[in-house]
C-alpha cells in the first residue's frame, strides 16, 4: 500500500492515461450525440448529402452567390462594371462572343464548390476556367452534388434544398426569394477536389460513426471508470513521496493559491481559444496546434489540481490563498492603525472611540439601507451580531478574570489566567493578576517554610532543653525530700521546684504552638458529639472548680450536637480554655458554658468574670505569650489561647473572643454537616 | 532484691533515677552508652533496663533491639523525644513502656514496679479464676464481683459503690466504647437526672486510683466527645 502510495512511475502513468481517457470519453460523447441529432444524416449513408453537409457547408456557399448576385444588380446601377463586386474579385477574361468574369480567389475559397452564374445578357460570372461554358453546365447539371437554377426552377439532388425541400424546410427563405430573380445558377459540389483536412476530418469522422456499431459507448464507459479509478487513486496518493513523512509541500504549493489560479485560468482560457480556432478550420497544422494547445490545458489543469489537493490534504489550503492572505494583512494594518489611534489612552477614552466608531458604521449602514432598497440592511444585521459576540466575549473574559480572582479572594493561591485569546486591557490585567498570584503562591510557600523550619528548629531546641530540665526537676524533688536548715531554704526550694515545672510546661507549649500554627499536625477528623465533650471536660475540672469557688453553669441541648473534628485536638481547645477560666476567673464567680445550634453551626460560649482588669484588645489576646494580666505573675505559658485558635482553625473551625469590661467570652464555632 | 540497669548520657539523671529507685528497694546498674549498656546485660541478670533513645555510640533503639534478639526483658524508654511518632517507634522497637522527659519521679517508679511485677509473677492467680463469671478482667485490672472488690496489679483500690458499679459495667463490656447516657442508663437503677457531668466526675475519680498517670491512662481511655472505655487487654 504505501508503495503504491509512494510510487513515481504509477503516478506519472496516471497523468498520461488521462488525456487518453479523456479524449475517448470525447469521442464517445460525440458519438452519442450524432446518434441522437444525426439519425437521418447517418442512413443516408454519404456525408456530403447529409444535412450537417448541406446545411453547414453547400447552403451557405449557395447564399454567398445570391450576395454576388444582388452585388452584380448594385454593381450595374451604380458603376456600369461587373468586375468590382464587394464579394470577388472578377477578372473580365474574355469579351466576345459572351463576357466571362473569372474569380481567383474565390476559387480557394470555396474548397470543391464550384458555380457559373448567367444574367440575363448571358455574362458568365465563376469560379472555374474552362473553355465550353455550356459543356461544363452540363456536366455540372450530371454530377454527384449539384443544386442549380433556371428561370424559376430549382434543380437539385441534396433533398434538403431542391424544391420539395423548401417546401418544408423553415429558414430557407433567403432561397425561395430568390426564385424569381433573373439570374441563372448552376452550383455543384466536387468531393475529389477539396483539399481541406476539415471535410476529411468530418468524413473520417461521419464513415467512423457509420461503421463502428456500439464500441465508442463501451469505450466511454470504461474510460469513464478507468479515469474514476485514477482520479481516486490520485487524490489518495497525491503529496506523498518516498520517504518523506506527511504531505510533501514544494515552494509552489506554498505559493499564493490565488495568483497560481489567476495565471493557470488565463493560460487555459487562452489555450482553449486557440484550440477551438484551429479546430475550426482544420489542417495539419492547426491540428497540431490545437494539440499542443489542449495537452497545454491539460497540463495546466494537472498543475492547479495536483496542488490543489496537495494544499487540501495538507489543511493549508486557506492559508495559502490570497483572499486569505489579503484579510490577514488587512486585519494586521487595521490593527497597526488602530494601535496608533488608540495606544497607551485611557479606557474610557478608547471606549469613547469604540463608541463613535459604532454609531458612525450603524448611521452609515441606515443610510446605505435606505439608498440600496435595504440590501445593506443585511450588513447592518452582520455589523450588530458582530458587536454583541465582541461584546459578549468581552464579558466572558471579563468573567473569567474575576472568577479566578476570586478564587484567589477565597485562598487559592495557584491562579494562572491563559492569557493568549484575552481583549488586549484584559490581557494586561491577567498578566498583573498572574503576578500577582505567583507573588503570593511564593510568599504562601516561603512563609509555610519557615514556619515549618521554626517548628523544626523549637522541636529540636525543646529535647536540648528537656534534658538538663530533667536533672533540675529530678534533684530540686530530691532535695525536698531532705532536712532543711531552716524554713528560708524551704522557701528557696519551693520557688525552684515552681518554676521548673512551669519550664517544663512551658517548653511543651512552644513546641505545640508551633506545630499547631504551622499546620504541622496530622487531624484525624471523625464524629464527635460536642455535648458529651463538653460533659466529659466539665466533669474533669469540677473539682478544680469547686476548689476556686466557682459555679459552672452548663446550657446544653437535649439532643446530641454532631461535628466533625478531631477530638483530641478538639479536647485540647477546651481543656485550655477550662484551664484559663480555672487560672483567671474571678473566684466565687459563675461559669456559663453554652452550646447554641442552629441549622448549620454550633457555637460553644465559655463565658466567665476575669479575676483582673482587662485593658487589653481581644486580638492581642490571642497572639503569642501575652497573657491578661501584663505582669506575667501568673502560672502559664501565654501560648494557650494561641494554641487553641490554631487548633480550631485547623479543624475548620472559627475562634473568637470577646471582652466586655470584666466579661470574657470564648466563641468557638463549628459548621454541622 | 531485683535489678536494674540505668541508660543515659547524661550522668545526673542517671544518678537520680538510681537515688528514686534504690529507695524502693532495688539494685541499680548504671550505664552510659549503648555498648555498656549491652556489655552489662550480657554479665549480670537483669529485671528491668531504662533506656534513654538518644545517646553516643549506640542509640536506645539498636539497643532494645539487640536485647530483644535474646531476651525478654522489660525495657522502659525515656526519652525527651515527645511526639506520638517517637513514643510508637520506642514501642515498636521493643520498649514495653515509654516515658517522656522531664518524668515525674513518682510515675517512673510506679511505672518501674509495675513492670516488674508484671515481669517477675510468672503464673498469675487470673488464670485459674478467668472461669468464674463474677470476675472481669484486663490486663491487670481484675475485678472480683463476689467479694465486690477491684486491684490493679496485686493492689486493692478502694472504690465507692457508683465508682465500683461503673468500673465493673466498663470492665465486663471492655473494649467497647459508652457515653455518659448510656453509662447512666446501665449503672443508675433510676432515670438519669440532672447534674450532666456526674458521670465524668466519677470517671475522673477512677482514673485517679486506678491509673499510674491519670491524663496519660493505661486502662480506663476518655475519647473525648464520644465516651469512656475500659481498653482491652489480654
Amino acid at each position: 500500500m504505501e508503495k503504491l502510495r509512494n510510487s513515481d512511475t504509477l503516478k506519472i502513468i496516471s497523468y498520461i492515461l488521462i488525456p487518453f481517457l479523456m479524449l475517448a470519453i470525447i469521442l464517445g460523447a460525440i458519438y452519442i450525440e450524432y446518434n441522437s441529432y444525426n439519425k437521418e444524416d447517418l442512413a443516408r449513408g454519404d456525408y456530403y448529402k447529409t444535412d450537417s453537409f448541406v446545411y453547414n457547408e453547400y447552403y451557405p456557399n449557395i447564399q454567398r452567390i445570391f450576395r454576388i448576385c444582388s452585388s452584380i444588380d448594385e454593381g450595374i446601377r451604380e458603376q456600369g462594371e461587373y468586375y468590382n463586386s464587394f464579394v470577388d474579385n472578377y477578372v473580365l477574361v474574355q469579351e466576345t462572343p459572351t463576357r466571362i468574369y473569372y474569380s481567383q480567389t474565390y476559387r480557394s475559397y470555396y474548397n470543391g464548390f464550384n458555380y457559373i452564374i448567367i444574367d440575363e445578357s448571358g455574362t458568365i460570372f465563376t469560379n472555374i476556367q474552362t473553355e465550353n461554358y455550356n459543356a461544363k453546365i452540363e456536366e455540372m447539371k450530371n454530377s454527384e452534388y449539384y443544386w442549380y437554377k433556371e428561370n424559376s426552377t430549382i434543380t437539385s439532388n441534396l433533398e434538403q434544398i431542391n424544391d420539395k425541400g423548401l417546401a418544408y424546410n423553415y429558414g430557407l427563405e433567403n432561397l425561395k426569394d430568390t426564385k424569381n430573380s433573373k439570374f441563372s445558377i448552376y452550383t455543384a459540389f466536387d468531393k475529389e477536389q477539396p483539399v481541406t483536412l476539415k471535410y476529411r476530418v468530418n468524413v473520417a469522422i461521419y464513415n467512423f460513426i457509420a461503421n463502428v456499431g456500439n464500441m465508442p459507448i463501451f469505450a466511454m464507459s470504461y474510460s469513464i471508470l478507468m479515469l474514476f479509478i485514477i482520479a481516486v487513486y490520485l487524490i489518495w496518493a497525491i503529496g506523498h513521496k518516498k520517504n518523506k513523512e506527511g504531505i510533501y509541500l514544494s515552494n509552489f504549493d506554498n505559493f499564493s493559491y490565488g495568483i497560481i489560479f489567476i495565471v493557470v485560468s488565463i493560460v487555459i482560457a487562452t489555450f482553449m481559444t486557440i484550440g477551438r480556432e484551429c479546430l475550426a478550420n482544420i489542417d495539419i497544422f492547426t491540428l497540431v496546434i490545437a494539440l499542443i494547445s489542449y495537452l497545454i490545458c491539460y497540463i495546466a489543469c494537472a498543475v492547479i489540481g495536483i496542488t490543489t489537493i496537495k494544499r487540501l490534504k495538507a489543511r493549508s489550503f486557506i492559508k495559502t490563498t490570497l483572499t486569505y492572505k489579503t484579510c490577514k494583512w488587512i486585519k494586521k494594518k487595521v490593527k497597526e492603525t488602530s494601535n496608533l489611534i488608540l495606544w497607551n489612552k485611557e479606557i474610557t477614552t478608547k471606549l469613547i472611540i469604540y463608541y463613535i466608531s459604532f454609531l458612525v458604521i450603524s448611521l452609515f449602514l441606515i443610510v446605505a439601507t435606505a439608498t440600496t432598497m435595504g440590501f445593506c440592511v443585511i450588513l447592518l444585521l452582520i455589523f450588530w451580531a458582530l458587536v454583541l459576540y465582541l461584546m459578549l466575549n468581552y464579558a466572558k473574559q471579563l468573567n473569567n478574570i474575576k472568577q479566578n480572582l476570586k478564587s484567589i479572594y477565597e485562598g487559592k493561591q495557584e491562579i494562572k489566567i491563559e492569557t493568549t485569546n484575552l481583549e488586549k486591557n484584559l490581557k494586561e490585567m491577567a498578566e498583573y493578576i498572574n503576578s500577582l498570584s505567583l507573588g503570593l503562591t511564593k510568599a504562601v510557600e516561603e512563609s509555610l517554610k519557615s514556619e515549618r523550619m521554626k517548628t523544626q528548629l523549637i522541636t529540636n531546641v525543646s529535647h536540648d532543653i528537656k534534658t538538663p530540665l530533667t536533672s533540675i526537676i529530678n534533684y530540686v524533688d530530691l532535695l525536698k525530700k531532705e532536712e532543711m536548715p531552716n524554713e528560708k531554704v524551704k522557701e528557696y526550694l519551693r520557688i525552684l521546684d515552681n518554676k521548673s515545672q512551669r519550664l517544663k510546661r512551658l517548653t511543651e507549649d512552644l513546641v505545640e504552638a508551633s506545630k499547631a500554627t504551622s499546620g504541622n499536625i496530622k487531624l484525624n477528623i471523625e464524629n464527635i458529639n460536642l455535648k458529651e465533650l463538653i460533659k466529659q471536660i466539665s466533669g474533669e475540672f469540677e473539682d478544680k472548680f469547686n476548689e476556686k469557688n466557682l459555679e459552672l453553669i452548663l446550657q446544653i441541648p437535649k439532643e446530641a450536637v454532631q461535628i466533625k473534628a478531631d477530638s483530641r485536638y478538639l479536647y485540647r481547645v477546651i481543656e485550655n480554655m477550662y484551664t484559663n477560666i480555672m487560672k483567671y476567673a474571678l473566684e466565687g464567680s459563675r461559669v456559663y458554658v453554652d452550646i447554641l445550634k442552629n441549622n448549620e453551626k454550633v457555637q460553644i460560649e465559655l463565658k466567665n468574670i476575669s479575676k483582673a482588669k482587662l485593658n487589653i484588645k481581644a486580638e492581642e489576646l490571642m497572639q503569642r505569650f501575652v497573657r491578661g494580666d501584663t505582669s506575667r505573675n501568673t502560672e502559664g505559658s501565654g501560648l494557650g489561647l494561641s494554641i487553641a485558635e490554631s487548633l480550631t482553625k485547623l479543624q475548620g473551625g472559627n475562634f473568637s473572643i470577646h471582652l466586655d469590661g470584666d466579661l470574657f467570652k470564648v466563641v468557638i464555632e463549628f459548621i454541622i454537616k | 532484691m531485683y535489678n536494674i540497669l540505668v541508660c543515659d548520657d547524661d550522668k545526673e539523671i542517671v544518678n537520680a533515677i538510681a537515688i528514686y529507685l534504690s529507695k524502693e528497694g532495688y539494685n541499680i546498674l548504671k550505664a552510659y552508652n549503648g555498648k555498656e549498656a549491652l556489655k552489662l546485660i550480657e554479665n549480670n541478670e537483669i529485671h528491668l533496663i531504662i533506656l534513654d533513645i538518644m545517646m553516643p555510640e549506640m542509640d536506645g533503639m539498636e539497643v532494645a533491639n539487640e536485647v530483644r534478639k535474646t531476651k525478654s526483658i522489660p525495657i522502659l524508654m525515656l526519652s525527651a523525644k515527645s511526639e506520638d511518632y517517637d513514643k510508637v517507634a520506642g514501642l515498636n522497637n521493643g520498649a514495653d513502656d515509654y516515658v517522656t522527659k522531664p518524668f515525674n519521679p513518682i510515675e517512673l517508679i510506679a511505672r518501674v514496679n509495675s513492670q516488674i511485677r508484671r515481669y517477675t509473677r510468672l503464673g498469675t492467680i487470673a488464670d485459674k479464676e478467668d472461669e468464674n463469671k463474677n470476675i472481669f478482667k484486663t490486663g491487670e485490672l481484675i475485678i472480683n464481683d463476689d467479694i465486690k472488690q477491684a486491684t490493679v496489679e496485686g493492689k486493692e483500690i478502694k472504690l465507692t459503690p457508683t465508682e465500683y458499679n461503673i468500673l465493673k459495667f466498663l470492665t465486663k463490656n471492655k473494649g467497647k466504647v459508652y457515653s455518659i447516657e448510656q453509662i447512666y442508663e446501665n449503672v443508675w437503677d433510676d432515670e438519669p437526672y440532672g447534674a450532666d457531668n456526674i458521670i465524668a466526675v466519677h470517671i475522673r475519680h477512677i482514673r485517679e486510683k486506678i491509673e499510674i498517670n491519670p491524663k496519660e491512662p493505661k486502662y480506663l481511655k476518655v475519647i473525648w466527645g464520644i465516651g469512656y472505655k475500659i481498653e482491652k487487654i489480654d
